[in-house]
Formats: C-alpha cells, sequence, structure tokens
C-alpha cells in the first residue's frame, strides 16, 4: 500500500516564501532560495517508490534446542526486482516469547538489483513452539515523500521441548481407582500399613493370620492393612490471560505450574498413576489420563507445544462456566485434581471448588509471583492470595504455596509435612 | 514481532554519533559560515536556526526541528533581503534544507524501526541523494544567477520560478 508522506510540504512554502521576499524587496539572493526550493520540491515529488520485490532466506541453528539455549538466527534478504530499492526499512518478526540476546532484527538499508542484505541475531529458546512472523518491509522513494508497506512471509519455527524436570513427590488425596497402587486408603485388605484385626474368615490368606495372638489366646484373627490402590491425577493448569503474571526471574506463573506438573508427573507416572493434564482457559488442551513410556513422552509434548501452555498469554475471550464445563466433562470419575493456579483472582478459587464440589478431590499447586512485588499493588496482591489460600483450605481444599525464588521439591516438602501433622 | 523501542544488539546504548548527526551538526554549522562571510542583520536569526537544528538531531526532539529550520530560513530570506551574498544565501538555504531532510528522515526511522536499530547504511545513502539533489538544486540557482539572471529584470525571473512552482505541484497530481 503506497501513500504520501506528505514530508515535503514545507519546501513549497520556503519556495513561496523566497519569490515574496524576492519579489517584494527585489532580491535576487531571495529568488535564488525560491529556485533551491523549486528544485528540492520537483525531486521530491518526481520519484516514486520502486516495486518491492524480496528474496528471503531465514536459518535458525540449531532448530530444536533446549530451554535457554542460544539460537542463532540469519535472515538473507535480497533485491529479487529490476528496481533499485534506495530507502528500505526491516522488521523480522521475532515471536513475542523469545528475547534478543544479541544482534539486529531491524535495518535500514538500500538494495540495488540483486544486492543483499543480512539481518543476524541470538535468541534465548524458550519451552513452546515459536513461529517466526513475517519481515515488515517499509520502502520509500529516493526523497522520502512517498511509503510503501508490506510484508514477506519468511517461515520458520523454533521448537523447544525441555525434558520432565527431576522428580518431586506429593501426599495424593484419598480419591482412588480399584487398581493396586501406592496410595494408602481406608479401605481394610492387603497392604502396608497396619488397619484392624477381624474374626478370620475362610479364604483369607495364611500370611494375614495373626498367629502369635493365635498361640497366645487360641482366637483364630485376620490382620487387615490399609489397601494400597493406584489414583488417576488431571493436572489441570490456570492458563487463563491473568495467570501469565511474571516473576522476579521474568517467568510467567504457567511457565512455573508447568514446570511443577512435569516434576510430579514424573514421578506419579513412576508409581503407576495415570496421569491426564487440562487446561482451565479459552484455549483448550487435554491429555487423557494414562501410563506408560509413551504417555510420558506424549506428556512432556503437550507440556511444551500445547496450545494452552503456550509461553504467551491468550487474546481469546474466557468463558469461565464454559471452560469448567469442559474441565469437568472430561475428567473420568475417580479422577483427583491437581489444580494450578497462582490465585490471582476468586475466578481461579471457585473453580478449584466447583470441580470438588463434583466429587473430585482438588488440591491446589500455587506459585506465589507476589513475592518481591513492591508498593501498595504488591501488598495488596499478597495479603488477597493469602485470603483465597485460606478459603480454599476452609473448604477442605490442600493448597501447596508455593514461592519460586525456592525449587517446588522444598514448596512439596513443607506442603506433605504439613498435611501430616 | 518485538517491539522496536526496546533497546537490543551489539550497538545498543552505543554513544557512537549516527552519520544523520554528523552530517546535520555539518551542515548547520557551514550554513551559519556561509552567512557570516557577508553577515548581515540575520545572521543572529540563522544563528539561532542552527542551535534549534543542533539541538534537535542531538537531543531527538522534533518540536525543535519544527522552529529552527524555519527560523533559519527566514534568517536566510532575510539575508538575501538585506544584500547578502547570493552564493552565501543559496548555500546556506541548501544546507538548512539538507540538515531538515537528513534529520527528518532519522526522526521516521527512529520512530518505525525504534532508536537502536541498524541505520548508517540508510542513512548514508539518503544523504548521497539529498546531498545531490542540493547541490544540483542550489548549482542550478547559482548557474542561473550569474549567467543569466543579471540581465534579465526580476518579474520574469519570478515569473518563470512561479511556473515552475506550477510544473512541480503538477508533477505532483499526475
Amino acid at each position: 500500500m503506497t501513500a504520501p508522506t506528505n514530508r515535503w510540504t514545507g519546501v513549497t512554502a520556503l519556495a513561496f516564501a523566497g519569490l515574496a521576499v524576492g519579489a517584494v524587496t527585489g532580491s535576487p539572493a531571495a529568488l535564488l532560495v525560491a529556485a533551491v526550493g523549486v528544485g528540492y520540491g520537483a525531486f521530491a515529488r518526481a520519484t516514486s517508490v520502486p516495486a518491492i520485490e524480496l528474496a528471503v532466506e531465514r536459518e535458525l541453528d540449531p532448530e530444536d534446542p533446549g530451554p535457554g539455549d542460544e539460537v542463532h538466527v540469519e535472515l538473507t534478504i535480497s533485491n529479487a526486482g529490476g528496481a533499485t530499492l534506495p530507502d528500505l526499512r526491516l522488521v523480522d518478526g521475532v515471536p513475542n516469547a523469545l528475547d534478543v540476546v544479541e544482534g539486529d532484527t531491524r535495518v535500514a538499508t538500500a538494495l540495488r538489483p540483486g544486492d543483499e542484505e543480512t539481518l543476524e541475531y541470538v535468541v534465548t529458546a524458550r519451552r513452546g513452539r515459536h513461529e517466526f512472523g513475517p519481515l515488515s518491509v517499509v520502502g520509500r522513494d529516493a526523497a522520502g515523500s512517498n511509503e510503501d508497506t508490506t510484508t514477506v512471509e519468511t517461515p520458520g519455527a523454533l521448537t523447544c521441548v525441555p525434558l520432565l524436570p527431576s522428580e518431586v513427590s506429593l501426599p495424593l488425596r484419598a480419591q482412588t481407582t480399584q487398581q493396586v497402587g501406592s496410595v494408602t486408603t481406608d479401605a481394610a485388605g492387603s497392604g502396608v500399613e497396619f488397619h484392624t484385626v477381624r474374626e478370620y474368615q475362610a479364604g483369607d490368606p495364611l500370611t494375614r493370620v495373626d498367629w502369635k495372638r493365635r498361640a497366645r489366646t487360641g482366637e483364630l484373627t485376620t490382620i487387615d492393612f490399609r489397601q494400597e490402590r493406584a489414583a488417576t491425577v488431571v493436572f489441570i493448569l490456570d492458563t487463563r490471560a491473568e495467570a501469565y503474571v511474571r516473576s522476579g526471574d521474568g517467568q510467567s506463573a504457567v511457565d512455573h505450574s508447568v514446570e511443577a506438573v512435569g516434576a510430579l508427573a514424573r514421578s506419579l507416572l513412576g508409581e503407576g498413576h495415570p496421569v491426564g493434564v487440562g487446561s482451565f482457559a479459552a484455549r483448550w488442551t487435554w491429555l487423557p489420563p494414562g501410563v506408560g513410556r509413551d504417555h510420558v513422552a506424549r506428556l512432556r509434548d503437550r507440556l511444551a507445544l500445547g496450545d494452552a501452555f503456550s509461553p504467551t498469554p491468550e487474546d481469546e475471550e474466557f468463558l469461565w462456566g464454559l471452560s469448567l464445563r469442559r474441565v469437568v466433562k472430561h475428567l473420568p470419575d475417580n479422577a483427583q485434581v491437581v489444580f494450578c493456579s497462582p490465585l490471582v483472582d476468586d475466578e481461579a478459587v471457585a473453580a478449584a471448588r466447583q470441580i470438588e464440589a463434583y466429587g473430585h478431590a482438588v488440591t491446589v499447586i500455587s506459585p506465589d509471583v507476589t513475592t518481591g512485588t513492591e508498593g501498595v499493588g504488591g501488598t495488596v496482591a499478597r495479603l488477597e492470595r493469602d485470603d483465597r489460600m485460606r478459603s480454599l483450605r476452609r473448604h477442605g481444599i490442600r493448597v501447596v504455596d508455593w514461592d519460586v525464588d525456592r525449587s517446588f521439591a522444598v514448596a512439596a516438602a513443607e506442603a506433605a509435612r504439613r498435611w501430616r501433622q | 514481532m518485538s517491539d522496536p523501542s526496546e533497546p537490543q544488539g551489539p550497538d545498543a546504548g552505543s554513544d557512537r554519533p549516527r552519520p544523520s548527526t554528523i552530517l546535520t551538526t555539518t551542515a548547520a554549522a557551514f550554513a551559519v559560515g556561509a552567512v557570516a562571510m557577508n553577515a548581515t542583520y540575520a545572521l543572529p536569526l540563522v544563528v539561532l536556526g542552527a542551535i534549534g537544528v543542533t539541538v534537535a538531531v542531538i537531543r531527538r526532539r522534533r518540536v525543535l526541528l519544527r522552529f529552527g529550520v524555519p527560523l533559519g530560513l527566514l534568517g536566510v530570506l532575510g539575508h538575501g533581503a538585506l544584500g547578502g551574498g547570493a552564493l552565501g544565501t543559496v548555500a546556506a538555504a541548501g544546507l538548512f534544507l539538507f540538515a531538515w531532510d537528513q534529520t527528518d528522515h532519522a526522526f521516521d526511522l527512529d520512530a518505525q524501526l525504534g532508536p537502536d536499530a541498524r541505520v548508517v547504511r540508510g542513512e548514508l545513502v539518503h544523504a548521497a541523494y539529498s546531498g545531490a539533489v542540493v547541490g544540483v538544486a542550489a548549482g542550478g540557482a547559482v548557474v542561473l544567477a550569474f549567467l543569466g539572471g543579471h540581465n534579465r529584470p526580476l518579474p520574469a525571473l519570478v515569473l518563470l520560478l512561479l511556473g515552475a512552482l506550477l510544473l512541480t505541484a503538477a508533477l505532483r497530481e499526475r
């Protein structure tokens, strides 16, 4: 789209002023000033923007880095047209989530036919798939009196799938499946932890007969243990735009939630618990609960590349009721939920309570990104968050309060100790 | 797309002056010099205009450019009207226009690319075009003055320039 810049309007005024002064005073010098103005004006109006035909190539090295790795980006732009482009302004479409740590992503240049310009820069890789946007091009004629704005598609994507972090375990709530696992339940049967002693019934395994009591009193009794069963755990991450509040290290609460989910899921899958993951947001990502090596790989991919877990916030309209119904509809009947949210508003609290009300035992993991925030706003945010955690605990929901300046393992261990007391 | 206002790259925050800054301050200084060679009462206006342009390009203040260039050109016209030499007047006018073109171009680059983008080549090429135009325009004016202007009546010159103005306006409408 070509548009006039109108930057030369003043030169016409100069020419008229020179003419007027020259005519009134009879000064040839003033008339010559007008002549200079006319010359510039003629140049400005005689030029036009040549057709912008650019060939662009993008190279990324490496294309599949780990988080924090530096990726070298090289964009080669050549003038594929037949006319000289005297004034080109080029801006590369660097994905929002990537930080440029070195080099240039923007340049002003001029290109003769066949000439090349190179943009070289380095970005720090972050979790997710990052599509590079088109190259934005503004071309002007030599005088700068007209401007043509266009874009050139330069496909390229950087995919960063982090390994799951080290295992972190957290006591699960009592809601379990019928499969044998590691969650101690109130049901009596086989297991490790003592439950009750009852009268022997035909068919009881001999290993559970209380032989000492039999020798002492002659009574035949059977020892019951607390049954240990597997639990289906679904991680629901609060990935609404509101949850993208950032901590001091530049990581958003969603990034911290993904890290916590990775660590817990690895531990749970290792113990044989089916694990699934979903989002509470307008963007929907869902991985049904499962076990096994393939499921670990799927979970890792989903946490890294799932739309809803993107490092940048969504701009779709979020509807609380719709999103909650979608979550509940997908949850298996006996699944317990680990809800990850920074608890920045009451909607997150209401969602956790509602899921619990639907019969799913909920544990909340809340990365605290208010630590270190200053001023009255920060203090209010901290107090409100504390109040929300108290509200959840009053309703029987366990909360892990995670100060993100410390490791998640420490927060989980502290929470486990508190729950045992 | 990343935010153009954020400093980036190896030159981010660099104190090295840009070509536009060097060329503009030099042109403003030469404009003052051209007028001062045959000083008239208009010299203070030219000096003020030059200071305005210089501060504008150094401090990146477009508002100073908007006042500085018209003030300087007003001084140059006054210099011509008060009997300053034709050569000095034309040179000063051309240099002020050149300074304005460089600075305005640099401001536009800042607005579109951010202050830390790589712009040296773009600014130098623009300066080359602009310099060529000011050379041809000022040179043509001087040739007009010294070859034919002395023997022609003033109204004829005025009409000639008016015709040229109308022609450029017509070029714009084409």
